[in-house]
C-alpha cells in the first residue's frame, strides 16, 4: 500500500472504529495523546502493509482503538477465537482500515434552472426537475486524492400549458467523465466531476385545432461540470458486505446543445394532411443545476 | 438549497403571455393582403399572410391595451384598432387610449398610432381614407357629443377633439360626404352627424368652425323627429342633403345655399320639408329625364315618390311590388343611359327585384319598371369590387338556402343553391370570386364570377371564416380559419389554399396560431 493509501485507510479505519466499538473496559489502554490526529509525520511513513482485507474476522474481545495501528496489527489481524457463541456475547470487532470507496452507485434528484425563453412553454418557472442514477469507479489514489470515472443517466420532465395547450418536455441525459476527489476527512470528500454525453429531448404540445399532439425530438450534445461533497452517513460494512452509504450533493452548470422546437404531428396521427410545423423557437436546456444523491460504496 | 440556488441564478416565473387566455368569440377581419385576428388578451393583432409557397406568415402586431373596436377601411387596405388603454390610469406610465393604424397588405405593419385623451369605443371611418372619427365615450362622466378627429393623412398629427352642440341627442351615425360644392369658398367635405333628434354638419376643411345643426321637425304624432337615413348629392346647381325621418312621411331637404353678403361662412343651410305621401323606407337622389329628384320608396303604397328638390313638387311611380330598398346602379352598367339613372329595387319582405329606369319616368312611369320574379326576398345586395365584374351584384336572402348572381347588363339573375341556409358570402377583393361558407362546417365553395362555376371544397376541420387575400408572389390565397374550444380555451388554426386553383389535395394546415410571436 502506498503512503497515500495508508493515510486514507488509517484515518478511515480510525473513524469507523471510534464510531462502532463499544466503550473500552476499565483499565484499557487509552489511545496515545495526539494519536487521533491520524497524521503520519513526514519521513516516518510505515512500511507498506499488505492490502487490508475488506472483511475482518470476528475478534473475541474488542481491540483497543488506535488511530495508528501497530505493525503487528497491520501485519496480522487477530484471528477469530474458538469458543461456544452462547457463552460469549457476539461482539463485532473494529474493522480494519478500509480502502476509499472503489465502486460507487448513486441515485438521486437533479434540479436545473433553465432561463432560456424556449423553456417557457413547458413550465411556469425556470426549474426543471428530474432523477437519475449513476456509477463511478475510483481507479487511482494518490495521497489524499483519488481519481475515478463516472457514468450517469438522468431523466427529467416538465409539464405546463402554453395559452391553454398542454405541454410536456421530457429529457434523457447520459453522461460520462472523470471524477476527481479530495478526501478531506475519512468520512468526507469533495469532488469535481466534468462529464460529457448526450441528451434526448422530447417536447410536445396538445394542439386543439389539429386535435393531436405535436412533437419535436432530438439528441443533443451535453456537458456537465459540477463540484460537490460526499459525506459518509451510514456504515453498514459487515463481515461479508463492505457497504457504506453516502450523502452526495453537488452543483454546477449543465450545457445542452440548442434544439429547434419545430413541433410536428406524428406520422400516423389524425392531424390534417400537410400540417406545418408549429415553430416555438429554440430550446436551450443549459443552466445551473443542483443534484442530491444517496450513494452506496463498496 | 435548491431554492437558494434558484434565487442565486435569478430564476423566476415565465412571462405572463404564456398564461393569457384565448376565448371565443374570435374576431377576424379580411384585408387586402392579410387576415387580422384580434388577440385581446395580449393586446395584439395577429396578421396572417400567405407567400408563394402557401406558407402562412403569422405577424403579431402590438396595439393599444384593451381593444374595443376593429374596423377595416372600405378598400380593406388598412385596419384600425381602437383601444381604451389602462382605465383608470393610476400611474403616469399607464397607457392612454389609442388608435392604431395597420397596413393590411402582404407585409403587414403598424403605420401610425394616435394617442387619445379619452377612452372612446366607437369609430367611424372616412371611405376616402382621410379621416377617422372616434366617438361614443364611456366612463363615470361622459360627453357623448365629443368627437375626436384623427387625420389619417398625417401620422404625426394630434387628434382634434370637437363637441357637437346638442339639443339633447347623442351621435348615432356619422356619414362622410364626398367633396361638395359650396357657394362661398372652395368645395369641401362634410361630416353629417345624426343624433336621435337632429342633424349636424361639420366642415372637415376647418374643424374649428362651428358646426351647423338642424333640429328636425316633430312627427305627425307629436314625437321628436329622429333621422333614419341621409342622402347626399353634389352637382352644378349646388349640394343638397336629404334626411329621412323615422315613422314620418316628411323628408327634410337641406340645400347648401348662398350666405348673406358679407357673411364669411361657406354656405347657408336652407331647410325644406316635403311630404312623400307615406312613411318612406329608403331615399336616394336620382337623375331623371326631368332633372334631379329625391326618390323616396313608400312600400306601404307600393310606390315611389319623386321630389323635385328645388320646388318640392312630388311625382309618384307605382311599383308592382312593395319594394322597400333602392340601390342606384347606373355607374355599374356597361351601357349607361345619358342623363338619367337606373336603380335596383328590392325588399327583404317581398320576393323579386325590379330595374327602375328613371329616364322614362315622366309620363310613362309603369313601363320604366322592369320586374323580375326571383325566388327569394332580397335582404342584402352586395357590390362586386373592381371594374371587371362591377356589373354583377350578389342578392342574398335572410334565411334562404340560395342566393343569386345578378347581371345588370343582361338583366339576368343566376340562382346558386346551397345545401342549407345559414351560409355567408364574401367577395374577393379583386372581384373575381365569391366564397360561400356555412360557418361551423368543413365545407365551403368558390364561385368564379366570370363563369359562375362553383367549386366545393372540404377541409379537415370546421371552418370559422374564409378570406381571400393577395399573396406575396402576386397570386392569391384563401385562408380558412379553424377554431376549437376545450376547457374554456380556444385553439386557432388555418388551412391555406391557392385561391385561383383551390385544391384540398395541395392545401396546408397551420396550427397553434395563438402561440405566434410568443417565444
Amino acid at each position: 500500500m502506498s503512503a497515500a493509501r495508508w493515510w486514507l485507510a488509517a484515518g478511515f479505519s480510525a473513524s469507523l472504529a471510534a464510531a462502532q466499538s463499544p466503550p473500552p473496559p476499565p483499565g484499557a489502554e487509552a489511545p496515545a495523546p495526539g494519536a487521533a490526529e491520524g497524521v503520519v509525520p513526514a519521513g516516518e511513513a510505515p512500511e507498506p502493509a499488505p492490502a487490508a482485507p475488506s472483511m475482518a474476522p470476528a475478534a473475541p474481545e474488542p481491540a483497543p482503538v488506535s488511530p495508528e495501528p501497530s505493525p503487528e496489527q497491520r501485519a496480522a489481524p487477530a484471528p477469530a477465537a474458538p469458543g461456544p457463541a452462547a457463552e460469549r456475547p457476539a461482539v463485532v470487532a473494529p474493522l480494519p482500515p478500509a480502502e476509499p470507496p472503489a465502486w460507487q452507485l448513486w441515485i438521486g434528484m437533479r434540479t436545473s434552472f433553465i432561463k432560456d425563453s424556449g423553456f417557457d412553454p413547458f413550465s411556469t418557472d425556470d426549474t426543471f426537475a428530474g432523477g437519475g442514477l449513476g456509477a463511478s469507479w475510483a481507479f487511482s489514489l494518490r495521497e489524499a486524492w483519488s481519481l475515478g470515472w463516472t457514468l450517469a443517466y438522468e431523466g427529467g420532465g416538465a409539464a405546463g400549458t402554453a395559452r391553454g395547450a398542454s405541454t410536456l418536455l421530457n429529457t434523457h441525459r447520459l453522461t460520462s467523465g472523470p471524477e476527481l476527489r479530495y478526501h478531506v476527512l475519512p468520512r468526507l470528500y469533495v469532488f469535481a466531476r466534468p462529464s460529457v454525453g448526450a441528451q434526448y429531448q422530447a417536447a410536445s404540445l396538445e394542439e386543439g385545432s389539429t386535435g393531436v399532439t405535436l412533437e419535436a425530438t432530438a439528441w443533443r450534445f451535453a456537458f456537465d461540470g459540477s463540484a460537490g461533497a460526499a459525506l459518509a452517513a451510514l456504515d453498514l460494512r459487515g463481515p461479508r458486505v463492505p457497504l457504506m452509504f453516502w450523502v452526495v450533493a453537488d452543483g454546477g452548470y449543465g450545457i445542452t446543445q440548442r434544439m429547434s422546437l419545430s413541433l410536428k404531428p406524428p406520422e400516423d396521427s389524425r392531424a390534417p394532411a400537410r400540417t406545418s410545423a408549429l415553430e416555438l423557437g429554440q430550446l436551450s436546456a443549459s443552466g445551473p443545476f443542483f443534484r442530491f444523491a444517496i450513494a452506496g460504496t463498496f | 438549497m435548491g431554492l437558494t440556488l434558484g434565487a442565486l441564478t435569478g430564476c423566476g416565473d415565465r412571462p405572463a403571455r404564456w398564461d393569457a387566455s384565448t376565448r371565443l368569440p374570435i374576431e377576424s377581419v379580411g384585408l387586402s393582403g392579410a387576415v387580422a385576428v384580434a388577440d385581446p388578451a395580449l393586446d395584439r393583432v395577429m396578421m396572417l399572410s400567405a407567400s408563394s409557397e402557401l406558407s402562412l406568415a403569422n405577424t403579431p402586431l402590438r396595439v393599444g391595451k384593451n381593444i374595443v373596436a376593429i374596423e377595416p377601411s372600405l378598400d380593406r387596405s388598412t385596419l384600425f384598432v381602437l383601444s381604451r388603454g389602462v382605465q383608470p390610469r393610476l400611474h403616469p406610465d399607464d397607457e392612454h387610449p389609442s388608435l392604431t393604424v395597420i397596413d393590411g397588405g402582404v407585409q403587414p405593419k403598424v403605420t401610425a398610432r394616435y394617442s387619445l385623451t379619452d377612452p372612446l369605443q366607437g369609430i367611424a371611418l372616412d371611405p376616402e381614407g382621410q379621416w377617422a372619427v372616434v366617438h361614443d365615450a364611456g366612463g363615470l362622466v361622459v360627453n357623448p357629443n365629443e368627437l375626436i378627429f384623427v387625420n389619417l393623412q398625417d401620422p404625426s398629427s394630434t387628434p382634434v377633439s370637437k363637441t357637437v352642440r346638442s339639443f339633447g341627442g347623442r351621435p348615432e351615425r356619422l356619414t362622410f360626404t364626398s367633396e361638395l360644392t359650396v357657394p362661398n369658398g372652395p368645395p369641401r367635405r362634410l361630416l353629417i352627424v345624426e343624433t336621435e333628434r337632429d342633424v349636424s354638419l361639420i366642415d372637415l376643411s376647418d374643424l374649428t368652425r362651428d358646426e351647423v345643426t338642424v333640429l328636425l321637425p316633430k312627427t305627425p304624432s307629436g314625437a321628436t323627429g329622429a333621422p333614419a337615413e341621409v342622402a347626399v348629392h353634389d352637382g352644378a346647381a349646388g349640394a343638397r342633403i336629404a334626411v329621412r325621418l323615422e315613422n314620418d312621411p316628411n323628408v327634410v331637404l337641406l340645400e347648401l345655399g348662398q350666405p348673406p353678403a358679407g357673411d364669411a361662412r361657406p354656405f347657408k343651410l336652407l331647410v325644406n320639408v316635403a311630404d312623400v305621401g307615406g312613411v318612406p323606407s329608403s331615399i336616394a337622389f336620382v337623375q331623371t329625364d326631368g332633372g334631379l329628384r329625391l326618390a323616396a320608396l313608400v312600400p306601404t303604397a307600393s310606390r315611389a315618390t319623386l321630389i323635385d328638390p328645388s320646388s318640392s313638387f312630388p311625382e309618384t311611380v307605382r311599383f308592382p311590388r312593395p319594394f322597400s330598398r333602392l340601390t342606384r346602379v347606373t355607374g355599374d352598367l356597361a351601357a349607361q343611359p345619358a342623363g338619367s339613372d337606373v336603380a335596383l329595387l328590392w325588399s327583404p319582405s317581398t320576393a323579386g327585384i325590379a330595374f327602375w329606369s328613371l329616364g322614362k319616368t315622366s309620363g310613362t312611369p309603369y313601363r320604366s319598371v322592369d320586374h323580375y320574379d326571383i325566388g327569394i326576398a332580397v335582404a342584402q345586395v352586395t357590390d362586386i369590387p373592381g371594374e371587371q365584374n362591377a356589373h354583377l351584384k350578389l342578392l342574398e336572402s335572410a334565411k334562404g338556402a340560395e342566393f343569386y348572381v345578378l347581371d345588370l347588363n343582361q338583366r339576368q339573375s343566376f340562382p346558386m343553391l346551397t345545401q342549407a341556409s345559414g351560409f355567408s358570402l364574401s367577395v374577393s377583393p379583386d372581384g373575381e370570386r365569391v366564397w360561400a361558407l356555412r360557418s361551423g362546417t368543413r365545407s365551403f365553395a368558390r364561385i368564379l364570377l366570370s363563369t359562375l362555376h362553383p367549386t366545393s371544397l372540404d377541409v379537415e376541420r370546421d371552418v370559422l371564416a374564409v378570406y381571400d387575400v393577395a399573396r406575396r408572389d402576386q397570386g392569391r390565397a384563401v385562408i380558412a380559419l379553424h377554431a376549437s374550444e376545450q376547457a374554456g380555451e380556444t385553439s386557432l388554426g388555418a388551412t391555406v389554399l391557392d385561391a385561383l386553383e383551390p385544391d384540398t389535395a395541395r392545401s396546408r394546415f397551420f396550427s397553434g396560431l395563438w402561440l405566434g410571436g410568443l417565444p
